[in-house]
């Protein structure tokens, strides 16, 4: 069974460029754009990992993070992993402490990365 | 592929230009206001962050797609001009990071990874670098290495980064046409690395300015070259990281040697 990864970015470009490669790669990748989108597409169907990008149209990933915890409260947590281009100690420890998984910076890394992250993680 | 790196080097420029007022307009803020001064200045990375490095990784994207073959197999020609766009962009993201690093190390130092590798190759590598646009602008680079090879434990990037904002003033200043060399030597402890350029040079009475933010030759400044005037500013913040000098002689007319000494180990 392939493994499903719920993608929340809403840059049109990485978009294509991320669910590309990871559909390349063996996943089903759900796509959001925002985190009421993010939400509802979670709760149909819950995914292996998610990438997820802090800032968005409306509320910012750091919503999404504190939706998520109420959603699974009593549940397994699904990794989620932070792609954002933000960067700053604070932004770190801030996902930290909303218990993200990793945090990886857009333009640090490669597609291969990325492709193995979700390799990693979506056990 | 330019036109973005153009794009991001002037949005760049600009940016750094408002962090120096917040800079300067910070210097009377009584103590009880400088937690929103640095939180304001915390939103501020926060956005250059986003809006410098999101163009960069879409375009990294694509290229690394493009190099994976995921657009169907790329002639050899095709692999080489894909692998140097990869090479500038990457250039860019990493210049873009030590900026934003310079931003937001308001009060702590920039992070030096030392490493130890051959200087000499090092050299050799960024001559290659710079050779076609060199070949471009009528600029022939020469390389004065001495016969023994010299290796150094240093921050490779950082000092990539600094020597790179050398050259590229070089060219740029090196008008019509001219040579570059860049030298290296060794002392007792010291390794000497100097960048000499055939170029326009800098007035003499503007000599005490020429590693301050935003400096800018008046030479230079009624011949449109473009330029932020942080090049060796930005390379003195990263020699001095890296427990190294910058000194520089110049003559109007003749030309610049910009001198780097690094503690070997």
């Amino acid at each position: 069974m392939k493994k499903r990864i719920l993608l929340v970015e809403d840059d049109r470009y990485l978009v294509k460029i991320y669910s590309n490669k990871l559909m390349q790669s063996g996943f089903d990748v759900d796509i959001a754009i925002s985190i009421d989108e993010a939400v509802r597409k979670f709760t149909h169907k819950t995914p292996h990992l998610i990438f997820l990008d802090l800032i968005l149209p409306g509320r910012d990933g750091f919503d999404f993070l504190k939706d998520l915890k109420k959603i699974q409260k009593g549940k397994k947590k699904v990794p989620v992993v932070i792609l954002s281009n933000l960067g700053q100690d604070i932004d770190k420890k801030r996902a930290e402490e909303l218990g993200v998984t990793d945090y990886l910076i857009k333009a640090n890394v490669s597609l291969h990365d990325i492709v193995h992250k979700a390799e990693e993680l979506s056990i | 592929m330019i036109v973005i790196i153009f794009l991001v080097f002037i949005a760049i420029s600009i940016l750094l230009i408002i962090a120096a007022n917040m800079d300067s307009n910070k210097k009377n803020i009584p103590t009880d206001s400088k937690n929103k001064e640095e939180e304001r200045r915390g939103q501020f990375i926060s956005i250059i962050s986003h809006q410098l490095r999101t163009p960069l990784s879409i375009v990294r994207g694509y290229l690394e797609a493009l190099e994976d073959g995921d657009m169907g197999k790329l002639t050899e020609g095709q692999k080489e001009y894909v692998s140097e766009a990869s090479q500038i962009n990457g250039d860019m993201i990493e210049l873009v990071n030590r900026y934003l690093e310079i931003l937001s190390t308001d009060s702590k130092t920039i992070n030096v990874r030392p490493e130890t590798f051959s200087i000499s190759e090092f050299l050799k590598e960024i001559a290659k670098h710079f050779s076609s646009y060199a070949k471009a602008t009528n600029v022939e680079i020469e390389l004065d290495l001495p016969k023994k090879d010299i290796e150094a434990t240093t921050d490779q990037q950082l000092l990539r980064n600094a020597l790179n904002n050398i050259i590229q003033n070089s060219m740029k200043y090196t008008i019509g046409s001219g040579t570059i060399t860049l030298r290296l030597a060794q002392a007792e402890k010291d390794v000497r690395i100097t960048v000499s350029d055939t170029g326009i040079g800098i007035p003499k009475d503007q000599h005490k300015h020429v590693f301050t933010k935003f400096f800018r030759g008046k030479n230079i400044i009624h011949r449109s070259i473009a330029g932020s005037g942080l090049g060796l500013y930005v390379a003195r913040e990263y020699i001095t990281a890296l427990h190294g000098n910058i000194t520089f002689t110049s003559e109007e007319g003749k030309g610049t040697d910009v001198t780097i000494t690094l503690p070997l180990q």
